[in-house]
């Protein structure tokens, strides 16, 4: 073919690419975003199968659409209607008696964990969002059109009427009494948050504002409602790939360049943060945050007692107790496993040159002994993501490296210990202090990350996909051990139990970011003397595009942080401020930073 | 200004290393001082037993110091691991050859020079430790520094070590000279059968040889039972030693269990042998036929702790026939008894490290109460009843044959505060009533057949561990 027909040929091909890429852009920003949400909230039906370590599996899977997160009501039979002429059996009234979160989906099958639930049998009948009480809270003033044909499209959901809903709102989106028990529908600055009766984020749709103003406002004119355009500046995708990807909830993100932001317009606010109150006794050393009913439980340790508190917008002391041993105390972490009504804290000794764990119960504001003397470092994780640490991990103590790779789980049987191998893969530099188990790529197995000798690990199964610089953690909590106590020359280590890091879904897009805390040290930190930190701040990483981006977040603060959890819009920090090497002074505060998104 | 300089490039250089190589730099420090408060008897605490019991008391008290500062270079992963380590003393206040006025003949030495790293290409806990190290087979057997290489790791439920240790290096002269070094060869498995349940196995090899001719006696070499200790044997005898040892806890809580078994058997040949305490000895070929065991049992309750201990070490009833049956230690630091032992903390000056007493072996039957009172202060006692295996025969200064096994009790008593973190001050204090067997270590001139001189030791030190 001459080459003159090229020449000719060449642009009828790029300008057809260019009408079919057009075409298919066009397919996904014309998706109608109702029949998203509608598709994500669809009434699915499957049955109880099988019931296992607390944890209830259900026949359904993503096949059908079922993603983690979702809710499920357990369907009972409730009353016959019966005719009262013919006497003939119309049916039966359904009645939900309980509900299930979806916290681990399968192919085949998925697990989930009893949320509001009395008794359940396999057979039971499940639905997903079926008959759920459904609030609706607007802050754009121009969500009322989006109300409505949600309410149309979800009517299996028992939904609060519109004007009673924002007379319940609050300034800005938080638990209530009313959310209890309800799924919110929370339309605020171009985005739909939907969050569980947990206050959990289940999903996140994204719109331009002028879709919103335009077609939402006009639903009463049965104008269709488009989904906006993708916009991924991070990524050089192709756009047709970005396109495809419009589909999917999300926020937008910024482009990230080393030591700015990963999540730009995601960052804690610290001009704005708020200093609660003053945390009493020394300088808290390890803290831990669980999410309860109306708020945050807080335990913290300054070495020596342990205090438990509630944080809602106030701090309230509910204990104050003494080590449970006359040793210190290296660690605390809650744990709630499925099995249990009541959260447990598990507390770490180090006793005669070993370790020395106990596990409490925490009920009606007392801590009861249920074991102690647990010859392992002991910490919980959250393996699900549903923000509980239900998994409890043991590890056992090595004189020369401290951290042993042997690792098991911890379960309670009576009053009793057993333990078996850890269901998650764990690399052999593993360690419970400094660790977490979440799934950072979005391939739906979780990440072991962790921080050891002030570096940040993360590996995938046996494989590392990520080390950091040597900057990570930066712990109060540290402890000159005997590696040989029995011998007569007596060697000593000094090791740093670090603060876990948190995985948090910050941009909305349904794979979880990690914050951790880094630190500055100075030569002190060398010698076990002190831990030597001069400055801390939170790093983030974000995995994209095959590689995790490290970045901060916030600015850098001159106070060891000794805990830390992001609930609803806010990241809680502990921070602490030490006396002198040798005496004892400083205090702790509760720090708290609104996430602006 | 000159030292804040210093401060300044010692952290450059740190950071810079730090940064380069990937190595992590931390520095450590043992900083003891030690009191010897009081003791009615130092003459008896002359260490390798060569203390002896004077007529009436020969008391003393010093102060002195023990300082060991140790840098270890680390990978950032744990897979390398450099250290090294020194030591000066313990050198008393105002010793003419340590610490006298202006200070200037401090001595420093090394404690300990090791590299210690992972096996490439082995996934599992496998590494591989060689330099000047702490050595340990077992706490009642050796447990002390010593040049070895030693692999040790994991597989399974189960770790394992192999090492080979040279204690005494011979410089061999010429063609000749066909002595050979003090090796050691020493295998052990750990198994964990059931949660809180410990059960090791190692057996140990030791050899050496003299090379003395076994036709002429004249050319052995003269071991007493005083030197009852492979560490003293040196180069002078011909060695082929094995010990098979099982050792292992378990701990039901609150109770505990403890156990330590080894059989001795082997050849200690060319050896010119005497019983310190009868003065009879022969010359020549010996095989050994020794045995140890030892028992911990205790329970936990609150902040308390209660031990019973037993051990057993087989002394020798015949320095006359050719076989020993004295249980025979290679090097290690026992601190059961405040006064025999090196319980006292001027741990420099002790009568023996061994855990038996010549080669007669030893019995031990010990209760002690640990307490900790707060979480700063702990505090304990023991009662104890000592006895040898075997009886310490030896003649009187009437010139009459004395039979004597019993030591004696002893009470111990000891109180620990944490002046800071890491920072501790401690007391303690022994006192041994001496039975009749002590008779044997006075000097002759009280050497009448039952013991004349109880002892009394109290310490005490301010330690910084970091």
């Amino acid at each position: 073919m001459p080459n003159s027909v090229y020449v000719k040929i060449l642009p009828i091909v790029v300008f057809l690419s260019i009408i079919f890429s057009g075409f298919l852009l066009s397919i996904n920003a014309n998706a109608d975003m109702p029949e998203v949400i509608a598709k994500d909230f669809s009434p699915l039906s499957g049955v109880v199968v099988m019931v296992e370590n607390g944890e209830i599996i259900v026949d359904l899977d993503e096949s059908g659409g079922l993603a983690k997160g979702d809710l499920l009501s357990v369907m009972s039979a409730g009353e016959k209607l019966v005719h009262p002429v013919t006497g003939k059996v119309l049916g039966n009234l359904e009645k939900v008696k309980g509900i299930l979160k979806v916290t681990r989906v399968k192919d085949g099958f998925s697990y989930t964990r009893g949320l509001q639930l009395n008794e359940i049998n396999i057979g039971d009948t499940v639905r997903r969002f079926e008959k759920m009480s459904a609030i609706f809270w607007d802050y754009t003033g121009e969500g009322k059109a989006l109300f409505l044909r949600l309410r149309d499209d979800l009517s299996h959901m028992d939904w609060m009427g519109f004007d009673t809903a924002q007379k319940l709102k609050p300034k800005d989106p938080a638990m209530l009494p009313e959310t209890e028990m309800a799924v919110v529908f929370i339309l605020k600055d171009n985005t739909l948050q939907v969050r569980d009766p947990e206050f959990l984020i289940i999903r996140e749709y994204t719109f331009s504002e002028s879709i919103v103003q335009q077609e939402f406002s006009s639903y009463s004119k049965e104008k269709k409602i488009v989904l906006a355009p993708a916009t991924f500046p991070v990524s050089e995708k192709e756009p047709a790939q970005q396109a495809i990807e419009s589909a999917k909830p999300m926020v937008s993100v910024s482009t990230v360049t080393p030591q700015q932001a990963v999540v730009d317009g995601v960052k804690p606010v610290f001009q704005d943060s708020i200093y609660m109150d003053q945390l009493p006794g020394g300088p808290v050393i390890m803290a831990d945050f669980l999410p309860d009913e109306n708020g945050l439980l807080l335990a913290t340790t300054d070495g020596q007692k342990i205090r438990i508190f509630h944080v809602t917008d106030k701090i309230l002391l509910l204990l104050e107790k003494d080590s449970p041993i006359f040793a210190p105390i290296l660690s605390l972490s809650w744990w709630k496993p499925h099995y249990s009504v009541s959260p447990m804290l598990a507390i770490v000794n180090w006793l005669d040159d070993m370790p020395a764990s106990t596990l409490f119960s925490w009920n009606n504001n007392r801590l009861q002994l249920v074991k102690d003397r647990i010859p392992r470092f002991i910490a919980a994780f959250d393996t699900d993501g549903d923000r509980m640490p239900e998994t409890l991990l043991g590890q056992e103590y090595d004189p020369q490296e401290f951290f042993s790779y042997r690792i098991q789980e911890l379960k309670l049987i009576g009053n009793d210990v057993e333990y078996k191998n850890p269901s998650v893969k764990l690399p052999r530099l593993f360690t419970v202090f400094g660790g977490l188990l979440s799934d950072f790529t979005g391939d739906g197995v979780a990440e072991a990350a962790f921080i050891r000798n002030e570096i940040l690990y993360i590996y995938s199964g046996k494989d590392p996909v990520f080390k950091s610089s040597k900057k990570m953690g930066g712990s109060l909590s540290k402890l000159t051990y005997k590696m040989n106590p029995e011998a007569k020359h007596i060697m000593t280590n000094s090791v740093s139990i670090e603060i876990s890091p948190v995985a948090v879904d910050l941009d909305g897009n349904g794979i979880s970011e990690m914050i951790a805390v880094a630190s500055d040290r100075n030569l002190l930190s060398k010698t076990g003397i002190s831990s030597g930190i001069e400055s801390t701040w939170l790093t983030v990483l974000k995995y994209e595009d095959k590689t995790f981006k490290e970045g901060t977040l916030g600015e850098k603060m001159g106070t060891p942080i000794q805990g830390m959890t992001v609930f609803g819009d806010k990241i809680f920090l502990v921070v602490s401020e030490t006396g002198s090497v040798f005496s004892k002074g400083g205090q702790s505060r509760l720090m708290q930073l609104p996430l602006a998104r | 200004m000159k030292k804040a300089g210093l401060v300044l490039v010692v952290f450059l250089v740190f950071g810079l290393v730090s940064q380069a190589m990937a190595v992590d730099f931390s520095l450590h420090g043992d900083m003891n001082n030690r009191f010897m408060l009081y003791s009615n008897h130092v003459d008896f605490l002359r260490p390798e037993q060569q203390g002896t019991l004077d007529d009436g008391t020969v008391d003393d008290n010093f102060g002195e110091i023990k300082y060991r500062f140790w840098f270890d270079a680390t990978s950032d992963d744990g897979a390398v691991k450099g250290v090294f380590a020194t030591e000066i003393g313990g050198l008393r206040f105002g010793d003419a050859d340590g610490m006298p006025y202006s200070g200037d003949k401090i001595r420093m030495e090394v404690r300990w020079a090791y590299l210690d790293f992972q096996l490439p290409f082995v996934e599992q806990k496998s590494r591989l430790i060689m330099g000047l190290q702490p050595f340990t087979v077992n706490e009642y057997i050796w447990q002390e520094t010593v040049g070895a290489v030693k692999l040790y790791g994991d597989v399974a439920n189960m770790n394992y070590e192999a090492a080979w240790a040279r204690g005494y290096e011979v410089r061999t002269t010429g063609s000749d000279d066909d002595r050979e070094d003090v090796d050691a060869l020493f295998g052990r498995f750990n198994f964990k059968p059931a949660e809180g349940f410990k059960l090791g196995v190692f057996a140990l090899y030791q050899m050496s040889d003299a090379d003395a001719d076994a036709d002429t006696p004249a050319e052995f070499g003269s071991i007493s039972s005083r030197d009852w200790l492979i560490k003293r044997f040196e180069d002078k005898v011909d060695l082929d030693l094995w010990t098979l040892g099982l050792d292992g806890s378990f701990s039901p809580n609150p109770f505990f269990i403890k156990w330590d078994l080894m059989y001795q058997n082997g050849n200690i040949d060319n050896i010119n042998y005497t019983d310190s305490a009868s003065g009879l000895g022969r010359a020549g070929d010996f095989t050994v036929n020794a045995y140890f065991a030892h028992l911990d049992v205790g329970m936990s309750f609150g902040n308390h702790k209660l031990t019973y201990t037993f051990w057993y070490a087989s002394g020798d009833d015949d320095p006359l026939d050719s076989t020993f049956k004295g249980f025979l230690a290679t090097d290690l630091d026992r601190t059961d008894s405040i006064t025999i032992m090196q319980g006292g903390y001027t741990d420099d000056t002790y009568f023996t490290e061994r855990p038996y007493i010549l080669d007669k072996g030893f019995v031990m039957n010990k209760v002690a109460l640990d307490s900790k009172l707060t979480d700063k202060l702990t505090v304990g006692g023991a009662l104890m009843y000592m006895m040898t295996a075997e009886d310490i025969k030896y003649i009187d200064n009437q010139g009459i044959l004395r039979k004597n096994d019993k030591l004696g009790f002893e009470l111990n008593g000891y109180l620990k505060y944490q002046l800071y973190k890491n920072v501790e001050f401690a007391i303690n204090a022994g006192y041994l009533w001496a039975d009749d067997a002590m008779d044997f270590f006075e000097v002759d001139e009280i050497r009448d057949g039952s013991s004349d001189e109880d002892i009394f030791l109290s310490t005490a030190r301010v330690r910084y561990m970091f």
